[in-house]
């Protein structure tokens, strides 16, 4: 269906020309919104995301008319929390300060198979892990054709769900809804799913071929994810979100060769080889990174950086990727309107310079206490003012 | 024994070599004397692994795996030692705080503070103000280390901290706050005397307080 929204298709180019590393009209403003939305509402997280559609549209409805922006990243409704339900507790929890994740418990595979897992993923995940991670799934076996049956449904209902708030999104505010699918690169897979940080920490010295091996087995998955979602990259609507979580806990020498590997042959099967466009959540600091980095090829990749010096990263790498963030979250949490627009020039000053820059917050904004609205209101617009080229 | 050997191989993360040496020196059937040496030698094989981590050599991931080398380590001496081998440095409460399930940063900072000798009450995660008030009467601590990954985490170790001033526990104990949202703007809102983003350094920290 096509937007006539004038909004969204500004918007979009805007955001478009920076993603292909060029130079928009004006600075696209994106902070990165998940459950603060809800709160800032005044609606329940999960009134938000299970209740009703409606609800969740006025909470960006909302959103938009109180801040400037260029678009979303996603409408922070992640998890089928129905459909989840069938099977028991997962790894994620919706408390009623939004969802958590469990630390250190989803250690779900143990380190001696992983010839298993290598020899077959999908089977060992069928028959090993999902059981295992829902043990109502083996202890009530008749039960389970009726689970899987309401399950596919719930599933559908919470696709649905999305796209009936998303479209309106696009189509009512003119607000570009980026994130059209989700990768987990392969050697998160087994940090998210299977072994942990404790089991991973310990697999890539005492297992490194198995841990390589495992990472090359899981490949397909980690891009059939990718690209499954979203068919249509030629529609130049959105970007495959892909949040690096293994990364900076190693090493650069080891990250080098366990990760990057797999994040090389990602950007080249995804973006080089079938034009898509990449969002990476580059999470914590990636400075003793950057000159890996530069062996990547040259895809399309969007980079939002939680940590670091955002000058000395486009200085090094704004040739790969869309450099994207510069807003501290502490100063939106804690700063004055003063400090926070001060911080907002800063921004314009050193980053905006030669295109190839989107304002961001440095990390999502979860709580409602991640930042007080008038900073955030502040900083977006003048940004929106002043960032024109 | 050579215990420079151990506190090099815990440092330089060799867990084959680590093993065999201790393999090798409970082979002996050694002292309880001899037996706290090793201890202290993996001890001082840690605080390598510490600076390591400062000079930006190991990253969090190494700190893991060290933990997990040196629990083993322990255990393998468990036997050999009697079971009021309890730290001597001072005693920390520690947990992540309400409303945060993450551990990762907590359970390195616990192993790298028992290995500096400190004895470590670990309440775990997701632990309200109430818990942390009441086992700091409890044992009345020197320190009381909170942590936590989420931004909410925030809110919940000014409520903590707020929790002990009201408990009239505050003016007892130094407190420090770990994890990935924790500034130095943070800290003081939080009303916490330290903050770090890094065990070791935390560590260092809690040493200074203590001497």
């Amino acid at each position: 269906m096509t937007n006539i929204n004038p909004l969204y298709q500004e918007k979009l180019t805007r955001l478009n020309t920076a993603f292909k590393r060029g130079t928009p009209d004006r600075v696209p403003v994106l902070p990165i919104i998940e459950t603060f939305g809800p709160y800032h509402a005044g609606v329940s997280v999960e009134d938000a995301y299970v209740k009703d559609p409606n609800i969740l549209f006025q909470v960006y409805n909302k959103i938009n008319e109180e801040f400037y922006l260029d678009g979303i990243l996603e409408n922070g409704n992640v998890f089928p929390l129905k459909m989840l339900s069938n099977f028991g507790e997962g790894l994620y929890t919706l408390t009623d300060k939004g969802f958590v994740i469990k630390g250190s418990h989803g250690q779900t595979m143990m380190p001696d198979e992983y010839e298993q897992l290598i020899a077959n993923p999908f089977n060992f995940f069928v028959n090993v892990i999902i059981p295992r991670k829902f043990p109502v799934l083996k202890n009530d076996i008749e039960g389970n054709l009726g689970r899987l049956k309401k399950a596919v449904g719930e599933m559908m209902e919470f696709l649905h769900y999305n796209a009936v708030v998303d479209g309106r999104i696009e189509n009512e505010l003119g607000l570009p809804v980026l994130a059209k699918g989700l990768a987990i690169l392969s050697p998160d897979m087994l940090l998210d799913y299977l072994r942990d940080f404790v089991g991973v920490s310990s697999d890539i010295r005492r297992k490194p071929q198995e841990f390589y091996a495992a990472c090359e087995a899981l490949f397909i998955s980690s891009m059939e994810m990718a690209i499954g979602a979203y068919t249509t990259p030629e529609d130049n609507k959105g970007v495959i979100f892909v949040p690096l979580h293994l990364p900076t806990f190693l090493k650069p020498k080891d990250f080098e060769k366990f990760y990057f590997p797999f994040m090389s042959k990602f950007v080249d099967e995804v973006s080089v080889k079938r034009g898509y466009k990449i969002f990476f959540f580059m999470e914590n600091n990636w400075m003793p990174y950057l000159d890996i980095l530069q062996g990547l090829p040259d895809g399309d990749m969007i980079g939002l950086f939680e940590h670091g010096d955002l000058k000395k990263i486009k200085d090094s790498i704004g040739n790969k990727f869309c450099i994207v963030g510069g807003m501290p979250i502490d100063l939106l949490r804690l700063g004055t309107v003063e400090k926070c627009l001060d911080k907002a020039k800063e921004c314009l000053q050193l980053y905006a310079p030669g295109g190839n820059y989107i304002f961001s917050t440095d990390k999502n904004l979860v709580s409602l206490n991640d930042a007080k609205p008038e900073n955030l209101a502040a900083v977006c617009q003048y940004i929106h003012e002043n960032g024109k080229y | 024994m050579n215990l420079d050997a151990i506190a090099t191989a815990i440092g330089e993360l060799d867990e084959e070599k680590v093993l065999s040496l201790l393999n090798t020196f409970i082979q002996a059937n050694p002292s309880e004397d001899d037996a706290k040496q090793v201890v202290a030698a993996c001890q001082s094989g840690m605080s390598i692994v510490g600076d390591q981590f400062e000079k930006g050599e190991y990253f969090v991931g190494d700190l893991i795996f060290a933990g997990e080398l040196l629990a083993n380590a322990i255990e393998t001496l468990k036997p050999f030692l009697s079971a009021e081998n309890e730290g001597n440095r001072g005693k920390i409460v520690l947990g992540t705080v309400a409303g945060d399930l993450h551990d990762i940063g907590k359970n390195i900072f616990r192993s790298m503070a028992e290995a500096a000798g400190f004895n470590v009450l670990d309440l775990g995660i997701d632990q309200p103000a109430s818990e942390f008030v009441r086992r700091v009467k409890e044992v009345n601590p020197e320190i009381v280390g909170m942590s936590g990954v989420l931004t909410l985490a925030l809110e919940s170790m000014k409520n903590t901290v707020d929790a002990l001033k009201e408990a009239g526990l505050r003016e007892n104990v130094k407190i420090i706050i770990g994890g990935n949202p924790v500034t130095n703007n943070a800290c003081e809102q939080i009303g916490a005397d330290a903050f770090t983003t890094n065990a070791a350094e935390g560590v260092k920290i809690c040493q200074k307080w203590v001497s």
